[in-house]
Order: C-alpha cells, then structure tokens, then sequence
C-alpha cells in the first residue's frame, strides 16, 4: 500500500463509525487534513512521505476507533457514576441466582441465568443513563433523612403486618385463613401434622419470629432504627432464611414422603416447599443486605496518619 | 458467577491502576491547557481559517494542538454555532474555512472577559 491508500484506508474506518449524516462531510475535512499534515512532516523532515512516516502521523491522531468518538463521542452504556451499583446489583444478582439454582428443582448451577442477569442490568442501567440525560435536574441530589429515620405510624403498620403476616400465619395457619377469607375458603388443607407441631423447627421459627416481632415493637417505642436493632434484624432475618431452607428441605416430598410433613394435605406440601426455599433464599439475602449496609455505614471521623 | 468473577476483576485492576500509578505533571499541564484551548482557538478564528493553518497559528502563537484534538473541536463549535464554516474546492487539496459568527464572537468577548480576571486571581495568588 502506498501512503495514498494507507490515508484513504485510515480516513474509511473513521467515517464508518460516524452517523451516515456526518460521515462522507467529516471523512472529506480528514482526508483533506491528513494531507496537510502528511505535506508538512515531509517538508520538515525534507523527504518524501513513506510508510513509517504516514504511521507515525496516524498514529499520532489515534486508532479510528478514538478519532471517530472525538467527532461523534458517544455516552457511556453504563455511566462511570453508576458502576459502583452496577457491581453490586451484579454481584448481589449472582448470589441470588446461585441460591436458587441449588434449591430449585434442578438444584443445580447453569450459566445461562448469569449472562441473562447481565443483560438486564446492562439494559437497566443503560435506560437509567438515558433517561438521566434526556431528563438533567431530575435525578438532582435531595437530602435525605438518614439511616436512622423511622417514623412511628410506619413502624406500628410494620409490627401489626409482622404479626399477622408471618407471625400468626405461621402460628395459627387454619384459623389465620378462617379470618383472613372469613370462612369462604376450606382451611384443612393448611392443617399441621402432630409431628410438625411439636417439631423444634416449628418452635425455633415461632422464636424467631417472636424476636422479630419484639424488634419492631421497640422501633416503635424509639422511633428509629439504631445499629444494634439493625444488627439484631439482620441476624433475626439470617436465621428465620435458615430455617426456610430447613422447611423447604424437610417437607419437601422424596420418594413420595417427606422428612417431616408439615401439612396433613399431601399436595400442600408440595406446593410449600419452593415457596419456603424462595422465601429462605430471599431472607438471607436480605440480612446480607442489611449486614453490608451496617458494616458500610458512614461514621465520619479523622483518617489515622501513619509515621 | 462468571460475570460476577468478570466485573470484579475489571473493578479490582481498574482502582490498582489508579492507585498505582504516578502522577505526572504533564498530566497536570495538559489538564491546564485543555481549559484554555476553546478561548485560544476562538481568538485565531476572528479571521477565515482551515484546520491546519489554524494549527500552525497556534503552535506559532506558543499554544501547539495535537490535530487529533484540534479538528474534532472545530466541529464541535460549529454544531454549537459558534463557527461557520464553507467549502473551498477550487484549491488542492480541498479546505473547509471557519470563522466567528456572531455568536462566536460574542462568546468570545464573556471567555474573554472572564479569562482576564481569572487570571487576575491567579497572579493575585501566585505573587
């Protein structure tokens, strides 16, 4: 190739990584640009243009790649603000998605559910981005009222749902759907067997549940969250998943008869024992959550000086 | 997991490389000058200019562009409207001119203005 073509070629894969409108007028100035360029550094250096020479100009402009963006810059997919939850939301996405694959039926683990993952996230932040920018001064920072905050009418709403639901459900599951569907749905088929009811799992959740239940009654009485009540939901939140598993894997039906049945109603079993894996799956994660957010939380103090 | 092991390995070598390496002063200067560069190609182009008699102005001026920057900016201020631009044909190789329009010249009077007390600042600093 002679220097010509070697212009030509550099000025083509520049121009197709531009917008078909700006392409052939930009790829025209270039072409016209690199001339002058390449005329000047042969009178400089006072021979004719070669191949080494026409390189090193080039490759003083940048690949095509970077001389097309300073032309056309493009928007990142995923902002450079947001890659810090990008990896988060990937990370905490992978976890789950590990969880459930070893509890689902299949119990076992597939690539194809990360790479989907993946792809959501991308999609997500990048319309997150897009959005943004169509829309400055929307997503403009307001102050908030903190990690602490909590208001007294939402923590009374969260102890009374906690002892409905899961509190007395689990209790009480045949009485709970008497009251709840005032009678208009048959309760049998939630009927505990009398191994189940006596069984430690069964006293151990309704502990924890009490715990739970205790815990917001004193968030209701304090009027915010402090870091031991977090730290204490976190472990309440970590157990009660614990347990869920223990539940999904108990009453799961093997070979047509489960560890422990916790239902009279055979099929109930089935239907409950991915719901309890679901659920456990989502707890853990859930006190993971609240685990990470107390160990990041934000104590302003002097960094220690070293020597 | 494999997008999880992906991500952290680019987040982990991308904070080493920051962390890691010196910081050099040419860095700082470019970042100085990259300030400037708008106002000083503005000043040049009060007269009819193609890209790299502009650039040869600014090297001789004391302010050297790379072409690789200089020539995306040019369009840059034009879709900006502060430039105009035409087409010259008839010369080899062909050139596009730009020039202030009224707008341009009118931003150049603020940055202008706003240049020369940033730079009595500066002095006020550095005395």
């Amino acid at each position: 190739m002679n220097t010509e073509q070697i212009l030509d070629s550099y000025v083509h894969d520049v121009a197709r990584k531009l917008p078909r409108g700006k392409r052939n007028d930009i790829a025209f100035e270039l072409r016209s640009l690199l001339s002058d360029e390449l005329a000047a550094r042969s009178r400089s250096e006072g021979r004719q243009p070669d191949r080494a020479m026409v390189m090193s100009l080039l490759n003083g402009f940048g690949s095509p790649t970077v001389a097309a963006s300073r032309y056309h810059p493009l928007p990142a997919v995923i902002e450079p603000a947001d890659t810090h939850h990008f990896l988060l939301w990937t990370i905490g996405g992978s976890i789950a998605i590990s969880l459930l694959s070893v509890l689902g039926p299949t119990k076992r683990v597939e690539g194809a559910p990360y790479f989907q993952w993946l792809g959501i996230l991308v999609i997500v932040f990048a319309f997150i981005g897009l959005w943004r920018r169509a829309n400055p001064g929307v997503m403009r920072w307001k102050p908030s009222r903190g990690l602490d905050w909590m208001p007294r009418p939402l923590a009374l709403l969260a102890l009374v749902a906690t002892i409905v639901f899961p509190f007395f459900m689990y209790l009480a599951p045949q009485t709970f759907v008497r009251v709840m569907f005032f009678g208009a749905i048959p309760d049998h088929g939630v009927e505990l067997t009398e191994p189940f009811r006596t069984s430690p799992l069964r006293l151990a959740t309704i502990s924890v549940l009490s715990a739970l239940v205790v815990l917001y009654a004193i968030v209701l009485v304090k009027g915010r969250w402090q870091s031991w009540i977090n730290w204490s939901f976190a472990a309440a939140h970590a157990s009660l998943g614990v347990l869920c598993l223990g539940h999904a894997a108990a009453i799961e039906p093997r070979d047509g008869a489960s560890m422990i049945a916790m239902f009279e109603y055979a099929d109930a079993n089935k239907v409950a024992a991915p719901i309890f894996a679901l659920t456990g799956a989502l707890l853990i994660l859930c006190a993971l959550y609240e685990g990470y957010r107390e160990t990041t939380r934000i104590r302003p103090s002097p960094a220690r000086v070293d020597g | 997991m494999l997008d999880t092991v992906l991500c952290v390995v680019y987040y982990a070598s991308h904070s080493i490389r920051h962390r890691t390496a010196p910081r050099e002063t040419t860095t700082d200067l470019t970042e100085l000058r990259r300030g400037t560069l708008v106002l000083a190609v503005l000043t040049r182009l009060k007269t009819r200019q193609y890209g790299y008699s502009l650039r040869q102005a600014l090297a001789e001026g004391g302010m050297p562009i790379e072409e690789g920057t200089l020539y995306p900016l040019l369009r840059r201020l034009e879709a900006q409207g502060l430039l105009t631009s035409d087409w010259d044909t008839e010369s080899a190789p062909p050139r596009r001119y730009y020039r202030l329009n009224a707008d341009g010249r009118r931003t150049l009077a603020a940055l202008t203005e706003a240049w020369r007390e940033l730079a009595r600042v500066m002095n006020a600093f550095l005395d």
